[in-house]
């Protein structure tokens, strides 16, 4: 029986001050954030806002060039870590002249004493992948289908996954999320889920990670970063912001004709005659990815604690 | 039940796996060349004692005969042992290494339960172990089959021509050329950029090799106030001099074309001239030599791809 | 065999977590949910509908608070009292009320959103209760400020 607990205490990601850098300058900069256990977390950014190297990072598979990320609260890749870190990345390697067979006995030979052989078998059996195909001849969407069940059968307590369903048609994504969403159901596992398919994470993710010019804009529970916003839509002329909304922070603003619709967060009551609603996550983000000045914000889960500690 | 303990665990599994085609075709060869030359040596072994080749005076036409048949069978087997090194230093730096770098595979690997120190050195034991068995088997045969023919009748097998083909240098030589593909394929992280690199490696390291080999070990110098000949017995005669009056050695001095080598000496104010050589027994000591700076660079190499692929890592 | 099945319209711009509650609510309204049965498990919600399974502990933990349902750790949700009005059934004198009206409606020429307007603005004036929730939903809250 699922008996489903957050883990609020516990930390699954942990940043502070992480800086990675690339051939051209930095990928990831001064970034501090808290995602806290037992979350389905959404890592939303643009191309190359550095959520590949932010995954790659907490995957063990590169080393942060400044600060630190703890995941797990261990080293990345460390010996205690790594082997309760599954990762997905975007590309979805496997090695091409494997059969499906071969490729799930790899994940019981190297993933010894954690292999759930059910779990794996489990989703390359719902796809009907062919044991003794090869993984060169299989689509786009069957790989991705091992590649998940390759992620699962290690029994993860954290599920990196760098764009997972980008190549998958809408059935097989809808299956491919609820077997995410059973796997975190069943074991309270943490999924952080890089994405720019906005649609794909509403009501899958709680939890919110946006970056974008390799800093973090926003992170946070999802409802509570719904409920910092507003979007306000009213009548208004001229050029210049109205007045009124000077107290509050002005995400976007738009004006149409005598219409004006702003998302602002909101630091007490709004002067005026506005219409207010609590926007979309599609909303919000789109609306921070459309304006990257807008200054960033952490609900309090999200601040990192060894920061909060040292301050 | 014992086949299923035997079986390959862990990453010896995976490297198997991932080389199957490597290893069947490497054992399906090893077994047809090693057949081979066991039935060389003993046609060899039956064509000196039929032909009484080694006696006092053997048949011109039969020894022509025999060089013609044996001589260069004998050479390409020796071919085959000599570039096994080069052959293993490819596979691993190309196939083995460098293409997961490229085709991003090594993640795979690496976001298991195992760390890629750990997954390297499968990448350097697994090959490690294949050359000490298939390699030693193969230089064993290879030398014992050699060593049926008398110096006389192939004077191109001769044992410092043969030296790259005999006992443990070959073996030694491939397990430098594990650590020196490993190391290429991490740096070079491009299949065939890392297989070429290897390539010009193996060349220098080679020519280097082949420059120090005659003072790996002190040779036997003869002195004599005649000019020594260059050709006789199965001696490696590298180095001919003089030596001046001062007591400095100055070789193969160069005294013009038709000067006659009495006044050579007087040019340079020399008189005596001497050679350096390595007798025949010499081979082993050598090879041992050899074999050992070889297994330094294996040392090395392998510790230099550890270090490699914990660079980049937390 | 679970006795509900959640349907969740992720353009809908309801809470999906609402969107549960409200949907248990429908069930216990039309008697589809009687009180002893269990609601399905979080896994099993998820499984279908590919949501976060903490959007249904979420859900469930509001019916909890409103008193529908109850936890019995280890066994599962299950559901505390009904919502099914001995009036609102199916085959009740005040739906068959409803149906007459509705025919004389359409006799009278009103199409189906007429109809539907004319029942929603009584609704509203009747139940005052109603109506305050479903403005307070819609936004169009004019704001007093300081400035």
């Amino acid at each position: 029986m699922t008996d489903l607990t957050f883990l609020p205490g516990r930390t699954a990601l942990e940043a502070v001050g992480l800086g990675a850098r690339h051939r051209r300058g930095w990928a990831l900069r001064d970034c501090s954030f808290r995602v806290p256990a037992g979350r389905v977390c959404a890592l939303v950014g643009p191309n190359g806002a550095g959520k590949s190297t932010l995954l790659s990072v907490a995957a063990g598979l590169r080393r942060a060039d400044e600060g630190a990320l703890a995941v797990l609260d261990g080293a990345p890749g460390g010996p205690g870590v790594r082997p309760r870190v599954s990762y997905l990345a975007q590309e979805k390697p496997l090695y091409p002249y494997f059969t499906v067979e071969d490729t799930l006995r790899m994940g019981r030979e190297l993933n010894p004493g954690r292999w759930d052989a059910a779990a794996a078998e489990r989703l390359v059996k719902e796809g009907n992948l062919p044991p003794h195909a090869r993984v060169g001849q299989l689509s786009g969407g069957q790989r991705t289908r091992l590649a998940l069940a390759l992620a699962f059968g290690k029994r993860p307590e954290l599920l990196l996954l760098d764009e997972p369903m980008s190549d998958l048609d809408p059935l097989v994504r809808h299956e491919m999320t609820a077997a995410l969403m059973t796997e975190a159901a069943e074991n309270a596992t943490t999924i952080v889920l890089a994405s720019h398919v906005l649609a794909e994470l509403e009501g899958v993710c709680d939890y919110l990670l946006l970056v974008g010019d390799g800093r973090v804009r926003l992170a946070g529970e999802v409802e509570d970063l719904l409920s910092a916003h507003r979007v306000v839509v009213g009548r208004h002329e001229g050029g210049a912001p109205p007045r009124s909304f000077a107290a509050h922070t002005v995400i976007s603003s738009r004006t149409t004709g005598r219409q004006l619709t702003a998302m602002i967060r909101p630091e007490g009551p709004i002067a005026g005659q506005w219409e207010t609603e609590e926007p979309s996550l599609e909303d919000l983000l789109l609306a921070h990815l459309r304006n990257p000045g807008a200054p960033s914000l952490l609900t309090p889960s999200a601040e990192p604690r060894s920061r909060k500690a040292a301050a | 039940m014992s086949s299923l303990t035997l079986a390959p665990r862990g990453l010896t599994w995976l490297v198997l796996r991932q080389r199957r085609g490597a290893v069947w075709t490497g054992l399906a060869g090893l077994f047809v060349v090693v057949v081979q030359l066991v039935i060389l040596r003993f046609a060899l072994l039956d064509a000196v004692e039929r032909h009484d080749l080694t006696g006092p005076d053997p048949s011109a036409g039969a020894l022509a005969d025999f060089r013609a048949s044996y001589g260069d069978v004998l050479h390409y087997n020796g071919l085959l042992v000599q570039y096994l090194p080069l052959v293993v230093a490819m596979i691993v730096a190309g196939p083995m290494v460098a293409r997961e770098l490229e085709s991003g595979t090594y993640k795979l690997a690496w976001t298991q339960s195992v760390t890629p120190a750990r997954w390297l050195l499968a990448k350097l034991a697994v090959p490690a172990v294949a050359v000490l068995a298939g390699g030693s088997l193969l230089s064993a045969v290879y030398t014992w089959t050699w060593s049926a023919v008398p110096h006389e009748l192939l004077p191109g097998q001769l044992w410092y021509h043969s030296f790259d083909m005999l006992g443990p240098a070959p073996v030694a030589g491939a397990l430098a050329g594990i650590g020196l593909g490993a190391v290429a394929g991490l740096l070079v992280r491009r299949t065939t950029g890392a297989m070429a690199a290897v390539l010009v490696g193996y060349g220098l390291l080679g020519f280097a090799l082949g420059r120090l080999r005659p003072r790996l070990i002190p040779p036997w110098t003869e002195t004599t106030p005649e000019m020594p000949g260059l050709a006789g017995d199965d001696a490696w005669r590298f180095e001919r001099g003089i030596i001046t009056r001062a007591g400095e050695r100055l070789a193969e001095p160069d005294c013009g074309i038709g000067v006659a080598p009495a006044r050579c000496l007087a040019e340079h104010d020399a008189d005596r001239w001497y050679l350096d050589y390595h007798p025949a027994s010499h081979l082993w000591p050598l090879e041992w030599a050899e074999a050992g700076i070889l297994l330094a660079v294996a040392a090395l190499a392998g510790a230099a791809a550890l270090r490699l692929v914990r660079r980049p890592l937390p | 065999m679970a006795l509900v099945e959640f349907r969740i319209d992720r353009r809908s711009g309801v809470a999906t977590y609402l969107q549960i509650v409200q949907q248990v609510k429908q069930a216990l309204r039309l008697g589809l949910l009687e009180p002893g049965d269990k609601l399905p498990t979080a896994k099993e919600v998820v499984a279908a509908t590919a949501i976060n399974p903490n959007t249904v502990l979420k859900a469930y933990r509001e019916l909890d608070r409103e008193g529908l349902v109850e936890a019995r750790p280890g066994l599962g949700t299950f559901v505390r009292r009904s919502l099914a009005r001995p009036g609102a059934s199916a085959d009740s004198p005040l739906r068959a009320e409803l149906a007459g009206w509705a025919e004389r409606a359409r006799a009278a020429g009103l199409d189906r959103e007429d109809a539907a307007a004319l029942v929603t603005s009584v609704l509203d004036e009747v139940f005052d209760e109603v109506r305050g929730r479903l403005e307070g939903r819609a936004g169009a809250q004019p704001l007093e400020g300081t400035g």
